[in-house]
């Protein structure tokens, strides 16, 4: 998957292509050895899948978009994890802009840090070292009512396993982040109409999450994060639990929300397709950017 | 903060997702409690059911009898005491002289060493004094000289415990002390021609255990037919215990397997026929009792000597009365000589000198009619588990074991020729001397009634203790006329007890809810996770797992309470009808209407037990969502990703 981020665009001959795969998939394999064999082979189909379409050359920008003000930034992020006496470094000192409207993809293996770092963007969670800023405001500074004001109000989150709840209909699950900020139920009802609309499930109101589709489910996850109108929509894996059709979909209505709504979109992925569609792919590789 | 209406549907969503869990913990703790709470809703039943009872009989009056005994003079303690010894050889020479000097008087023939010999012995072995006869008149005598006056008195004994009255009447017929009172068996004293008595003839043996006359306010609630009883036709009135009333008008009694349906049939018709109860009893003073005694003989010794040649009538020949009549024995003929004569009547001055006469014979009889019946003391009826027994030892009102009760005020209008100064006059204490060991034991007996049952029960609750050492005699306390005295102690007994099982059921319920939620709270990490990153904060994801423990304890509580109705109807549709028909049947006095419930639901415990759930289970959830409150969601998040 380095190869992603290669400026190189001459093709390589055929035993060099060959021995750069197994080296990645070997690469792979040792990345989930700890024993995530189904995200390895998923990553490994991906990173195959990805391969039959690399013939062709590739564009991406990796700088920003310096004409949009900044929105999020993270300066020298560290995340030390501690497993009993074992320090693990997770992210190793990563800096970056988010900028407004910007559409990002955070790339890189399992365990790379990716999703840490999303989590610190999205003030889940706070650095060992380091700081997130939100326009000028340091995250890690916060109390914990400041830091769920933030998240409730600024930030939506969608995730890989959709989390919606069970045995509510899917009107309900929509609310969910209304009844935090404590928005009045009628305001809600009718935000709840508007979003089922943007997202296309407006006939889908009264059913319960397992009556949805994969992909409609995710759509319902998306109109939740979106239920506060957040400025930045941090999503992780968003498509990780969808057949291409739907993930493609997924991705489609994140472009039309971010044209739509200007919400800035950080999602991170393994899938290249995509991560190609977004506008900058950051990559995470052993808790840097590669 | 989340709205609690919000909180609801969040936290109501972990119900419905943990359904077999939940179903366990609200059916385990729900059990649990549902005893407690079926235990007071019959309770409940059981107290309105008494208040519905309580104007009935005696149930509504805080009488207490007491009795109190004197301290006795234990003579056999005392049989080697010398200085009783002293003392009963004292009383000896003062009889002895006294009687030596009467007989001197009237020329009567006495011998000190035959007539009197002393009750005082020698050892052989020993060569000490021991008394050797404890019913000698003279150890009598010195037991009672060194008895010590009681100074108990009944009215400084009850005076701080506000006004009370205690009762004039209350006086036993049994042991008068000048004769006996005996029931006519059959209208029968004896046989006029043989003296044989009918089996079972004193009273103290086939009828009441006592007859006494009692203050007439505690004998009107048993009095039902005041109206067809007419005082001045001489009858005395009475109020029998519905049992003896049936014996009485010869009703074959009800077989062990009656049910209380036809109990209670009977019992009606027992009412409706008390006035045709009644029953003779024959009074005799001693003298007369002496001459009907020495009658017999002479009937028996006639009988069986007078075909034989060397019969002799008595020179006073007495004929008896006929047995219905409970009459005078009556002299057939006198062939006394003037010297036979003449001894006589020295011997009767000598008797009346030395205080030993027992005077002119006195008889009469009388007519005893009922004009009530009481229910029959709890002994009447079967095992303490028998519901019958159960209630009539709770809720019955009786008067007295087994007595049979003059009302004062109704007798007092009998005809006085017909209620003679000898059974019914006099103001006399209650007293027996136990012969055997010469025991001089008097004691007073009382009813004292209390303005309320709290004070009756404070009165009982401070002298229950017996003390046989105090100068005040021994004082023995229990309720009158009914238990129902006791059931405030017994509703605070039950409240105690209910208050422990609660306790109890509630260190069971919390270990049970908080495992629960312990594991739901552990389980919803990664939801609770989802929520903080959507913008709860840690109060709202306690809050949401507050509710749900709230939700959870309802369920407990609706679910207990079902359960305790069901427990509690069941018991109602299963012996309530028989424990309405036991009460009204343990209420003899009068018909009632009133019915008997198991099942209350206005119990000022309900709301507590309830509310105790409802804690119970927040306690069990206090930890669990501390816990998970102060997780750090990411951590929780990250177990899944």
């Amino acid at each position: 998957m380095t190869g992603d981020m290669s400026e190189d665009t001459s093709p390589p001959s055929s035993f060099e292509k060959k021995n750069q795969q197994s080296r990645a998939v070997e690469a792979l394999v040792q990345d989930h050895f700890d024993g995530d064999l189904e995200a390895a082979v998923h990553e490994i189909r991906q990173y195959i899948l990805n391969l039959k379409g690399a013939s062709a050359p590739q564009e991406r920008r990796a700088a920003p978009d310096e004409s949009r003000p900044i929105l999020l930034s993270a300066r020298n992020l560290e995340k030390v994890y501690r497993r009993g006496r074992q320090r693990i470094p997770v992210l190793k000192g990563v800096s970056l802009d988010i900028h407004e409207g910007e559409l990002v993809a955070i790339t890189g293996a399992s365990g790379s840090g990716k999703s840490t770092l999303l989590q610190l963007l999205g003030g889940l969670d706070k650095p060992t070292s380091g700081e997130v800023l939100y326009e000028t405001i340091n995250l890690a500074k916060l109390s914990d009512g400041k830091l769920s004001a933030f998240r409730r109000n600024t930030i939506g989150f969608v995730f890989q396993f959709f989390y919606l709840q069970p045995f509510l209909r899917l009107e309900k699950n929509l609310e969910v982040p209304g009844m935090f900020s404590r928005t009045k139920r009628k305001e809600r009802t009718g935000r709840v109409l508007e979003l089922a609309t943007q997202v296309g499930l407006q006939d889908r109101l009264r059913h319960f999450p397992r009556e949805l589709s994969g992909g409609q489910t995710q759509r319902a996850a998306i109109a939740r994060a979106l239920f506060n109108q957040p400025k930045i929509l941090l999503a992780d894996e968003p498509t990780g639990n969808l057949d291409s059709k739907s993930g493609e979909a997924v991705i489609s209505l994140f472009e039309t929300i971010r044209q739509e709504l200007g919400t800035t979109i950080v999602m991170v992925t393994h899938d290249r397709e995509i991560a190609r569609r977004a506008d900058r792919i950051i990559h995470i590789k052993d808790g840097e950017i590669a | 903060m989340i709205r609690f209406l919000d909180a609801i549907v969040l936290a109501h969503t972990k119900l419905r997702t943990h359904r077999i869990r939940t179903g366990i913990a609200v059916g385990i703790a729900g059990i649990l409690f549902s005893l407690i709470l079926g235990v007071i809703f019959v309770s409940q039943g059981v107290w309105d059911s008494i208040a519905r009872f309580s104007e009935e009989g005696l149930n509504d009056r805080a009488v207490v009898g007491v009795m109190q005994v004197d301290r006795p003079v234990r003579v056999y303690d005392l049989s080697e005491n010398e200085q009783f010894i002293a003392e009963v050889k004292q009383a000896h020479a003062v009889q002895i002289a006294k009687k030596q000097a009467a007989a001197k008087k009237y020329n009567i023939p006495y011998s000190a060493e035959r007539d009197d010999p002393s009750p005082v012995l020698v050892d052989d072995d020993t060569k000490k004094e021991y008394i050797e006869n404890l019913g000698h008149s003279a150890v009598l005598a010195a037991a009672e000289a060194r008895k010590k006056p009681s100074t108990f008195s009944i009215y400084d004994y009850v005076k701080s415990y506000g006004p009370t009255k205690v009762h004039e009447h209350n006086k036993s017929l049994a042991n008068l002390p000048s004769g006996a009172l005996n029931q006519m068996k059959d209208g029968k004293e004896f046989s006029s021609e043989t003296g044989e008595s009918p089996d079972n003839m004193n009273y103290n043996n086939s009828g009441p255990r006592t007859l006494t006359v009692t203050s007439q306010s505690l004998v009107d609630p048993f009095i039902n037919n005041k109206n067809a009883y007419d005082p001045t036709k001489g009858d005395i009135p009475m109020v029998v215990p519905f049992s003896d009333a049936e014996k009485l008008l010869d009703m074959e009694p009800l077989g062990k397997d009656a049910t209380l349906s036809d109990k209670y049939n009977r019992l009606k018709e027992v009412r409706q026929r008390v006035d045709e109860v009644t029953v003779s009893f024959c009074y005799r003073n001693k003298a007369s009792q002496q001459l009907v005694a020495e009658a017999k003989s002479q009937v028996s010794y006639e009988k069986k000597n007078k075909n034989k040649e060397n019969y002799v009538k008595p020179s006073l020949h007495y004929a008896l009365p006929a047995g219905d009549s409970c009459g005078a024995v009556t002299v057939v003929s006198d062939t006394r000589t003037a010297r036979e004569k003449d001894f006589d009547a020295r011997q009767t001055a000598f008797e009346k000198e030395l205080g030993i006469y027992i005077g002119e014979p006195e008889q009469h009889k009388l007519t005893l009619r009922a004009v009530g019946i009481s229910g029959d003391s709890p002994s009447i009826y079967g095992g303490a588990f028998d519901v019958g027994g159960m209630i009539n030892g709770l809720l019955g009102s009786w008067l007295g074991y087994d007595a049979w009760i003059i009302p004062s005020e109704l007798l007092r209008q009998v005809p006085e020729t017909q209620r003679p100064e000898s059974i019914f006059g006099g103001t006399w204490a209650e007293s027996s001397i136990n012969a055997t060991t010469g025991q001089g034991n008097a004691f007073n007996s009382y009813l004292v009634e209390f303005e309320d049952k709290e004070k009756a029960r404070a009165f009982m609750r401070d002298n229950s203790d017996i003390d046989t050492s105090s100068p005040q005699g021994t004082v023995f306390i229990q309720p009158f006329g009914s238990n129902t005295l006791l059931v405030e102690d017994m509703k605070g007994y039950l409240q105690s007890i209910l208050m422990w099982a609660l306790l109890i059921v509630g260190a069971v319920a919390v270990i049970i809810l908080g495992s629960i939620i312990g594991r739901t709270v552990s389980e919803g990490r990664r939801e609770s996770a989802i929520f903080r990153a959507i913008g709860a904060r840690r109060a709202d994801v306690g809050l949401i797992y507050g509710t749900y423990a709230f939700l959870l304890s309802l369920r407990v509580a609706i679910f207990a309470a079902t359960i305790g109705v069901v427990m509690a109807l069941v018991v109602e549709i299963w012996i309530g009808k028989e424990a309405t028909l036991a009460t009204r049947y343990a209420y003899a006095a009068a018909e009632t209407d009133a019915t008997f419930h198991f099942f209350g639901i206005f119990s000022p415990y309900i709301p507590l037990v309830l509310a105790a759930i409802m804690v119970f289970g927040m306690i069990a959830s206090i930890i669990p969502v501390i816990l998970s409150a102060r997780r750090n969601p990411i951590k929780d998040m990250r177990d899944d990703t």
